[in-house]
């Protein structure tokens, strides 16, 4: 019973070219041919090549007997594939359907569309005009297998034919091609009927089963009805008029539908291609065929199958007797889920058969009467549009489904029953629409009547080798965050790399370079709990080169923690100009940060001698009060990372008895937390992007600088302006259901691609979104400059993670540092101290920014230049804001 | 460049015939020519040819008229309209109006030359607008073989860097990196930062090996705040000398680059952005090998020029000033020690614009001042660009400048034009 048997394309065309090849030939060219094909046929002795076949092959290469051999055995050698391939169908429909399982996770996809879509627009004119057999078509090839894509195709082929295949997983709801077997046997057992019914001299078993599954895209119908016209005229041996087939076959489907009496594409249709639509991108090329559809011809002439379609083509070929129901259901991608999504599992096939025809959608919108229908049907915005103005408005509605603006002509009645049919389809689009969580929290009451602990986030600073991470390794370690066993091995490591001191700085510094070089490097986040607060640690790097990393934990932090070396000339060589001491308590001054504790650490190198710490204590306070701090919100403690001297438990020893005050612990318990908008739309600044071990969900940790978040909420990330599903929170690594301002989170997202977060970029409530700035004016105080600050100068933004390059457009003013009023306008250049209202262009991407009176946290920026602080401040007001076209 | 041939008279009127040899060459000769001049090359043209006779394009005939069309070499001479380059894919395009009588093209027709490496070219200057003495310091400076000096430069940051190739009159960047780093975290985390950042230093490598021809560079710079510099270095020489064991096909490029090891420069700057390129050029390291450099100099001029600046009143008086209105009031009064000039400002299409910045200049030699064309095309130049393209250091203060009321309006102008 093969398929293939009965009918070759090749063989098909062959015969009927040699017919009007000898009438062409001239007695030079037959003798050549007569030459050729004796060659060839010596070469080819033993095989099955008929005189016919080798006359073709030959005349095709132009008498080249090379070619010629090489193509027929290759020939020979697919049809015997085909034989053995038929011969295994039909020994057990099983095994069949596990190969169309795999070969359905293939789409063969082309590259460009020029080569076949001439030579189809060249086969669908003479399909459509003579009833004369068809010239043989690569595009039938045999596709069983990704690989056996190339079969068949003739040498010399143009690169723009060669194929791509992409694995594209499986296509479970596209059902393009058919239904389940118990739908296809259904459509048999109608075409039959029909056939009866109509008198009709052609069996239109190619179509019939195509017909049940076109509904999934508008241009599928098209392409799939093509499809198995174009490998009609193989299988025909009667001289039957192709074209009178579709005559017929256009007649029975506005039957059918005058039947249904329904719009060619409805609003159902319309959600359908929405969905498909952006459901797989292998089938993306073929949504332009939809606009073809307005002319009745187009369908014919302009839209073939791709190879993509082509592939699936063997798989519409039933055998001759189509009897078997169990060749249908090799349909690709359909063979267990049929178009509503729900298994047809104990349908009996008159309930499937009635579903069918009760959906408009199912017939092709083909016939000539429909195609003003279809006409005025794309009068109305496509589904493009569509999708593209319910994206360009979701920011605007909240929990509006996108689905409803897709269908604004939609009739009530059917609305609500659409809208629960799109539910059970579970549609992917849900993304688009901003889901709201299971059980809306109000977090800001929640957060009220939890009293949960005091939440307290510290940034610790300090010159290089102060020994900030030590001081904190100390303290993680001694209330018991850190185990002693952990804490033994980091001894014996950091001992082995001659580095014993460096232990418990060990417990912070993770990574393998900062522990071979001794240096922190970046910004490392702990969290421990006391008995009554909640601590976050940002251990800042000290080391000039890494200040940006300083500056980003500096902005995640309310309070700081200075650390000094108290060390004979230590504490000056930071103290200086150049030092970090300066640098960062200036920095987390205009970050934000008012109340400082400094930890006068190191006593121990100098006998822990009270008059060093005065001294110290001394200088400090002058300097602190100079930048800002006042004196009531300064505290200095004296102690010893190394030792753990009041770190967390006060000092016993009697040379340090003349202290009296707290430990380093009890005075960051005291700290009263900063009150916070929590009811504020959220801005959430994101430090870290990465993707989680097991699940798919993408992580972000960052800070909520303003408003709060619950699980299942969407957020939009800007600037890329897509949005996400809050999948998980976790404060201090405790799951929780939703986070408040002033909370460092760590946050799992769905719905989203990791390439649309950046470390810097800003989560923000959908109804509220962060402006992307270009330029904008800022008031700045000008630290110590190496160079002054003129017009044009380079200058580097800092915010929390964001770096952005910028360039100063214009100097507006000097102003008055304590009364804030103009002093000057236009000033030729700023000097080391003055503060200024300058205006600022941002050179690179888009940097999400917001005035200083909208958000403390994110109107804060730091200029800096060539490695060196050069000004902080505030800004005012956004001059204009990025083009929003860079977001399409 | 290779100089032809050279007819001047004593206007400065006249042409030059030269042949571009490298793509720098085709900057020069972008700074060459100015609009009004006639420059002669070879060329095609689409011909359409009708019936017996050949008719130009340019609006006679029309694409339906039949006829066949040709294309045509031939060596046209235009009226220079406009003139375009790209850098980085090193073209020139000239275009304007023919201007001599030729077989094929009518007068007047419309055309495009591109210049292009090895085809000479004759460039013609009336007496309106002559040869001046930019122009001929551009041609010598051009010629010589000695001004080749060509470094390879990386600036990089964790996760971000930037391989450009730094030439006397120009930087190309070639390529950005960026790879996102994750940050360290507990635990876990501190393996995933590893990795990313080994990942990012292959990547790098990788650029560097496609843009950097190790046997010709005079030097690589590679420059980072941090360490990161020198982890790149590290990674490099392993991964090279491993190629090397290996003998992977990309083992022939990773020998050159183990010879040249001494030609590595490590310097640090603040951070991995393109303009820190500026601070690396002045870096001594750079400075002690590429001294003679145009580019060095350029950088160190400018570090000059700055720190001047800060002084302020400390010497009585500020003596560094910028803008072209308060430099040519210190040009007049003699007092420039150090001229800094964007070769942008020769570049305008107003012939009296152009003459005005070469008298300044001449002025300045003459004086026994220095004067230094900046390339607009180096870090340096860009940011002297940003502050009008024309600043002095002066020999002593000049009180009066203080009181000039700067046009800051018109210096906006100027810049938003370019």
């Amino acid at each position: 019973m093969s398929k293939y048997s009965g009918f070759d394309e090749d063989d098909f065309y062959d015969e009927d070219e040699d017919r009007d090849q000898d009438e062409v030939l001239s007695p030079e060219d037959h003798k050549q041919m007569e030459d050729a094909v004796t060659q060839v046929k010596n070469i080819l002795r033993g095989t099955t090549a008929t005189d016919a076949q080798i006359r073709d092959a030959v005349w095709n290469y132009y008498f080249d007997v090379d070619q010629s051999v090489k193509f027929l055995r290759d020939q020979l050698k697919r049809q015997e594939n085909k034989r053995t391939n038929a011969a295994k169908k039909t020994a057990g429909s099983k095994a069949f359907r596990e190969r169309a399982l795999f070969a359905d996770t293939i789409t063969c996809r082309r590259r460009t569309g020029h080569y076949f879509n001439d030579e189809d627009l060249r086969l669908s004119k003479r399909l459509s005009s003579s009833s004369k057999p068809q010239p043989k078509i690569p595009l039938g090839s045999s596709c069983l297998y990704g690989i056996s894509v190339f079969d068949g195709i003739p040498w010399g082929l143009p690169t723009s034919m060669n194929t791509d295949i992409t694995y594209c997983g499986r296509p479970t709801r596209m059902g393009l091609l058919g239904g389940s077997s118990k739908l296809a046997a259904l459509a048999k057992a109608r075409a039959v009927k029909r056939q009866q019914q109509h008198e009709q001299n052609e069996p239109m078993e190619g179509i019939e089963p195509a017909s049940p599954s076109t509904p999934s895209t508008a241009s599928q119908p098209g392409s799939s009805l093509l499809l198995n016209t174009s490998v009609l005229p193989s299988r025909s041996d009667s001289g039957v008029s192709i074209s009178k087939r579709l005559t017929s076959l256009l007649a029975e489907r506005s039957r059918d539908r005058e039947r249904t009496s329904s719009r060619a594409i409805s609003p159902e249709k319309q959600s359908y291609l929405r969905r498909t639509g952006s459901y797989s991108p292998s089938i993306s090329s073929y949504s332009p065929i939809n606009s073809d559809l307005s002319s009745a011809s187009g369908v014919f002439s302009e839209n073939m199958p791709s190879s993509f379609a082509t592939s699936l083509c063997d798989y519409s070929l039933p055998p001759p007797t189509f009897s078997s129901p169990a060749s249908p259901s090799s349909f690709p991608g359909v063979s267990n889920v049929d178009v509503y999504g729900k298994t047809n599992n104990g349908m009996s096939a008159d309930e499937i058969w009635k579903l069918i025809t009760n959906k408009p959608f199912f017939y092709l919108p083909v016939t000539e009467r429909q195609v003003e229908e279809i006409k005025s049907n794309f009068d109305k915005p496509s589904p493009d549009d569509i999708i593209k103005e319910a994206q360009a408005t979701k920011g605007g509605t909240i929990g509006a489904g996108g689905s409803k603006k897709a269908q604004p002509q939609q009739k009530g009645s059917s609305r609500a029953e659409l809208e629960t049919e799109m539910k059970s389809l579970s549609i992917q689009e849900l993304a688009m629409k901003a889901s709201q969580p299971k059980q809306k929290i109000n977090v800001v009451e929640k957060f009220i009547s939890s009293r949960r602990k005091a939440h307290v986030n510290f940034v610790v600073v300090g010159h290089v080798d102060a020994g900030k991470s030590t001081l904190m390794g100390r303290m993680l370690y001694d209330v018991g965050a850190i185990d002693e066993r952990t804490i033994q091995k980091y001894k014996r490591d950091a001992n082995n790399m001659g580095k014993g001191s460096f232990a418990f700085a060990w417990v912070l510094d993770q990574s393998k370079e900062e522990r071979e070089r001794g240096v922190t490097m970046d910004v490392a986040m702990n969290s421990f709990e006391s008995s009554k607060v909640a601590f976050t640690i940002l251990d800042a790097p000290g080391h000039k080169d890494f200040v940006p990393n300083m500056i980003a934990g500096a902005s995640e932090g309310d309070f700081a923690v200075l650390v000094i070396d108290s060390s004979p000339n230590a504490f000056e060589a930071g103290f200086v100009q150049s030092g970090q001491t300066k640098e960062h308590a200036l920095l987390v001054r205009s970050l934000g940060v008012q109340r400082i504790i400094v930890a006068v650490n190191k006593l121990d190198n100098v006998n822990w001698s009270e008059y060093r710490f005065d001294e110290v204590k001394e200088t400090l306070l002058a300097f602190l009060s100079a930048a800002g701090f006042s004196e009531s919100q300064t505290t200095f403690i004296p102690c010893s990372g190394l030792c753990g001297d009041n770190i967390v438990n006060s000092s016993v020893r009697p040379e340090l008895s003349w202290y009296t005050g707290h430990t380093l612990l009890e005075e960051l318990e005291n700290l009263t937390t900063v009150d916070r908008d929590i009811g504020a739309p959220l801005r959430m600044s994101i430090t870290d992007v990465f993707k989680g071990n097991a699940s798919s969900a993408i992580n972000v940790t960052g800070r909520i600088n303003a408003g709060n978040v619950q699980v299942g909420e969407t957020v939009l990330a800007i600037p890329s302006n897509e949005t996400a599903t809050i999948k998980s929170i976790a404060i201090a690594d405790q799951a929780n259901d939703w986070a408040v301002a002033g909370d460092n989170v760590q946050v799992a997202l769905s719905n989203i691609d990791i390439v649309h977060l950046r470390a810097g970029d800003i989560l923000c409530a959908i109804s509220s979104p962060v402006k992307c700035a270009k330029t904008f004016s800022a008031r700045v105080i000008v630290f110590q400059l190496r160079i002054p600050l003129i017009k044009g100068s380079n200058v580097l933004i800092y915010r929390g993670r964001t770096t952005e390059a910028a360039r100063i457009l214009r100097l507006s003013a000097l102003i008055d540092k304590g009364t804030g009023k103009i002093t000057k306008h236009k000033p030729r250049h700023l000097v080391s101290g003055q503060s200024a209202i300058v205006e600022l262009e941002v050179m690179g991407s888009s940097f999400p920014m917001e005035t200083f009176k909208a958000s403390k946290d994110l109107g804060r920026i730091v200029l800096r230049q060539e490695g060196i602080t050069v000004a902080a401040g505030v800004v005012e007001e956004i001059l204009s804001v990025k083009n929003e076209a860079t977001n399409e | 460049m290779k100089l032809i041939s050279k007819q001047l008279d004593k206007e400065g009127a006249g042409s030059i015939r030269l042949q571009p040899e490298e793509p720098v060459d085709l900057w020069h000769a972008y700074n060459l020519i100015q609009s009004g001049n006639i420059l002669k090359a070879s060329t095609f043209r689409r011909i359409t040819k009708e019936k017996d006779r050949d008719v130009a394009g340019g609006g006679i005939s029309t694409p339906s008229s039949s006829g066949s069309s040709q294309r045509v070499q031939l060596t046209l001479a235009i009226t220079v309209q406009k003139t375009d380059f790209d850098p980085s894919a090193g073209a020139l395009h000239v275009s304007g109006p023919v201007a001599e009588e030729s077989p094929h093209v009518r007068l007047g027709a419309y055309h495009t030359l591109d210049l292009a490496l090895h085809r000479p070219f004759t460039l013609s200057k009336l007496s309106n607008a002559p040869w001046d003495s930019i122009a001929l310091q551009t041609i010598a400076s051009a010629c010589d073989p000695a001004s080749r000096a060509e470094v390879g430069a990386v600036v990089l940051q964790p996760g971000l860097a930037n391989i450009c190739l730094v030439t006397e009159h120009m930087t190309l960047l070639r390529q950005r990196v960026e790879v996102a780093i994750p940050r360290k975290r507990a635990a876990d985390s501190a393996v995933a930062h590893d990795k990313a950042i080994t990942k990012f230093y292959s990547a790098v490598a990788v650029a560097m090996q496609r843009h950097f021809d190790y046997g010709v560079l005079k030097a690589v710079i590679i420059a980072s705040p941090g360490f990161s510099g020198e982890q790149l270095l590290k990674y490099l020489l392993d991964t090279a000398a491993k190629d090397v064991d290996t003998g992977s096909a990309t083992a022939g490029s990773n020998k050159m680059l183990i010879k040249s090891k001494n030609n590595f420069v490590l310097v640090h700057c603040a951070s991995g952005h393109v303009h820190a390129l500026n601070e690396v050029l002045r870096a001594p390291e750079v400075l002690a090998r590429l001294a003679d450099a145009k580019f060095a100099r350029e950088s160190a001029t400018l570090e000059k020029f700055f720190s001047v600046l800060s002084e302020g009143d400390e010497g009585g008086g500020v003596k560094a000033w910028y803008g072209p209105k308060h430099v040519a009031a210190a040009v007049d009064r003699g007092a420039v020690k150090t001229l800094l000039i964007s070769d942008r400002l020769f570049r305008s299409d107003d012939v009296k614009t152009r003459k005005h910045y070469v008298a300044m200049v001449e002025q300045v030699r003459s004086q026994g001042g220095e004067a230094l064309v900046f390339s607009s095309l180096h870090e340096s130049g860009k940011q002297l660009d940003q502050f009008t393209g024309i600043a002095a250091i002066l020999n002593f203060p000049i009180p009066e400048l203080e009181d000039m009321s700067d046009d800051d309006e018109q210096d906006e102008v100027q810049m938003e034009r370019h």
